[in-house]
């Protein structure tokens, strides 16, 4: 058509523009490919758990070996451990009443007679009878006041030597422990920490087990969902997790106008004696049960034993998969139905210790042995669950959204032959202003699981979206980071 | 950064290059779509989609001609591919097979702010809106209106010359009565 009349028709709408809503570009960007170097980001941190993974297994393998070797060394004491007892019931680990009434009973018998009937079968205790017996002969070198005077190291290894040649410590008795020396003549006043420094945290055996922390997350919903998350727990030092998948972080923000399938996958490891991997637990349950004062005999040193258990994780490993669908139902509703399989192992130390300590001369110097029976033992779990969730959103596309969140994830532990059932309920509010450089989102929620034993946990999170403007003032990109609040209680 | 940069940069699918295309070309294709649609959320569903269209396509742009005529086109086809699958659009969008209609010549002044004729083009017989778009506006020819709609070329003819007469009726009016005119915006 080339009248004149469409001419002008054309001339005058044919430029003429409309304002869009500001969120639309939101509502495509979704939709849209991810850019080929986000590929790029997976493989590498893909390439990263590989890697942290791979130095865990061989980690493992290592102190599997050592582990084993161990065993051979102290085998007696494995009676002492309930071996059926589930790994991840803790308080199950712990020694039990009869147990301490049975160790008191035998400290209360001769050592020689102990000994008879352990012929051949190093018992894992010396008893008190025995360490009295053999006080008395140590040469403490001192100043003319009665106090230490020579350097610590020497008079560490020469108080050891002591203690074996006059079986105060047993023969598993390999390490020192903690030594401090307290001098007051001014030569010596400093504490030594030997390789195998522990602290040892003294808890009741009947306590519950409580986890509270702070996680830090760094979220960046335009990608693939690569996360880096560290936390820090009063009972762990540092823990460091990936994840990676094709799910995109956004869509806790917004609604996308199809359902899709979204793969989760991480990988985590955990560490306690040595910094080969980043996360350290260190609950070390342990208390102590018995005691006695060795009489200063000959002026020389009182010495005090003390019994304990230890439950101790020393490494951990776990793999996770995670494949789920989102639907979306109306506007309001979000269902998700997934399946997940994971995989966790640990070795763990447990066992009985006996620590033994000597004070010599008047505060002058504490030296403490650790001994005992501790047994390396490697648990594998592998579990396979469902996923089920719905998300109700209110306000999704207005200014300020808010999120109801509940979810329902039955767990089958093939190893453990148990289910467990952990349900969530959480709510996420947020200012969604893109003209802001900065806006805030806060979640909180309880999750609670049901098995051999429940956890009930409460968690907060403080969300912040930053925005990367252009100079023509046109969002760029935005990511998320996040502050974590988590309060976990056993029951 | 250039159409040319641009285009290279959404290929790869660069977040911000495809922003930056969707900002210079918003506001203008969605009021093509607006012409299609009853509503402005109509509208901008399909902005949306047909948007999406173009980042997954754009590699097949090649050059030939302009970028904003390449969107348009997809804009459009997305238009009716909408307005075909909904049934609040497809039960209107009727063609009654009648006879050829001689196509008026006239040629009528249009002193008319772009809204206003938006608005008049949108009050039309939805079959007349869609045909009118597509030839009068767009300037596609009968042969490939007919083509885009299932109907045959001398029904696109006729039902043209209906919806131009009709228009031209309605300017007039309006024109002697610009107060009738409202602001839409």
């Amino acid at each position: 058509m080339s009248n004149q009349f469409e001419k002008d028709i054309q001339d005058i709408i044919g430029n003429h523009k409309m304002h869009a809503s500001p969120d639309l570009w939101q509502q495509i960007e979704p939709q849209l490919p991810e850019e080929k170097k986000r590929r790029k980001a997976i493989i590498w941190w893909a390439f990263a758990a590989s890697l942290l993974t791979g130095s865990c297994l061989i980690y493992h393998y290592q102190n599997n070996h050592k582990a084993e070797r161990s065993e051979d060394l102290v085998a007696h004491t494995t009676k002492a451990i309930n071996e059926n007892e589930n790994i991840t019931g803790e308080t199950n680990l712990l020694p039990r009443k009869e147990d301490l009434t049975k160790n008191n009973n035998r400290s209360n018998q001769p050592f020689t007679e102990v000994e008879q009937k352990n012929k051949g079968n190093t018992a894992p205790f010396k008893t008190r009878q025995n360490k009295t017996a053999s006080t008395g002969n140590i040469t403490i070198p001192t100043s003319p006041n009665n106090q230490i005077q020579l350097t610590a190291p020497t008079h560490q290894t020469e108080l050891f030597t002591h203690a074996k040649t006059n079986s105060l410590v047993n023969d598993q008795t390999d390490k020192l422990l903690y030594a401090s020396n307290t001098g007051t003549d001014g030569n010596i006043s400093n504490n030594i920490k030997a390789n195998n420094t522990e602290t040892i945290l003294n808890r009741h055996p009947d306590s519950t087990t409580n986890t509270t922390g702070i996680l830090l997350e760094d979220m960046q919903p335009e990608n693939l969902g690569s996360t880096l998350t560290g936390i820090i727990q009063h009972d762990t030092l540092l823990a460091l997790h990936t994840d990676s998948g094709s799910s995109k972080k956004e869509d806790i923000q917004k609604i996308s106008k199809k359902g899709k399938w979204q793969v989760y996958a991480s990988a985590g490891a955990s560490n306690t004696n040595k910094l080969l991997s980043l996360i350290t637990h260190s609950a070390s349950p342990q208390y102590l049960d018995n005691s006695s004062t060795i009489p200063n005999n000959s002026g020389s040193y009182n010495g005090t034993y003390s019994y304990g258990r230890v439950n101790k994780p020393i490494t951990s490993l776990s793999l996770q998969l995670a494949v789920q669908r989102k639907f979306i139902i109306g506007r309001h509703f979000e269902w998700y139905v997934g399946t997940q399989m994971s995989y966790l192992s640990n070795l763990q130390e447990r066992g009985t210790t006996k620590d033994t300590s000597f004070t010599s001369g008047e505060k002058s110097v504490n030296t403490i042995y650790r001994g005992g029976n501790i047994v390396k033992e490697k648990n594998h779990n592998i579990n396979i669950g469902l996923l089920l969730g719905i998300n109700y959103l209110i306000n999704p596309k207005g200014k300020h959204p808010f999120y109801l969140n509940g979810g329902l994830m039955p767990v089958y532990s093939i190893s453990q032959k148990q289910i467990h059932v952990s349900n969530t309920a959480s709510f996420l509010f947020y200012n969604n202003n893109l003209n802001n450089r900065f806006n805030l989102a806060a979640d909180a929620g309880i999750n609670w699981q049901f098995s051999k034993k429940s956890a009930l946990g409460i968690q907060g999170q403080l969300f912040m979206l930053s925005n990367t403007k252009k100079s023509d003032n046109t969002v760029m990109s935005n990511k998320w980071k996040s502050l974590q609040i988590k309060y976990t209680y056993t029951l | 950064m250039n159409i040319q940069a641009l285009i290279t940069e959404c290929i790869k699918n660069k977040r911000s290059a495809q922003q930056q295309l969707y900002n210079a070309y918003a506001d203008t294709m969605l009021t093509v779509c607006y012409r299609y649609t009853r509503n402005i959320h109509d509208a901008e569903d399909v902005l949306q989609i047909g948007f999406v269209k173009v980042f997954k396509n754009i590699a097949q742009f090649n050059n030939q001609g302009e970028l904003g005529a390449w969107i348009r086109r997809i804009m459009v086809n997305s238009s009716l591919d909408y307005i075909k699958k909904h049934s609040r659009y497809n039960k209107e969008l009727v063609f009654e097979e009648i006879n050829l209609h001689q196509v008026s010549t006239d040629n009528p002044d249009v002193k008319l702010l772009a809204q206003d004729i938006i608005e008049l083009i949108r009050e039309l017989p939805f079959g007349y809106q869609t045909i009118f778009n597509l030839i009068g506006v767009e300037g596609y020819s009968h042969a490939e209106a007919a083509q885009m709609l299932n109907i045959s070329e001398q029904t696109s003819r006729s039902q043209y010359s209906r919806a131009r007469a009709s228009l031209i009726k309605q300017i007039q009016q309006r024109s002697s009565k610009p107060e009738n005119f409202k602001n839409y915006v």
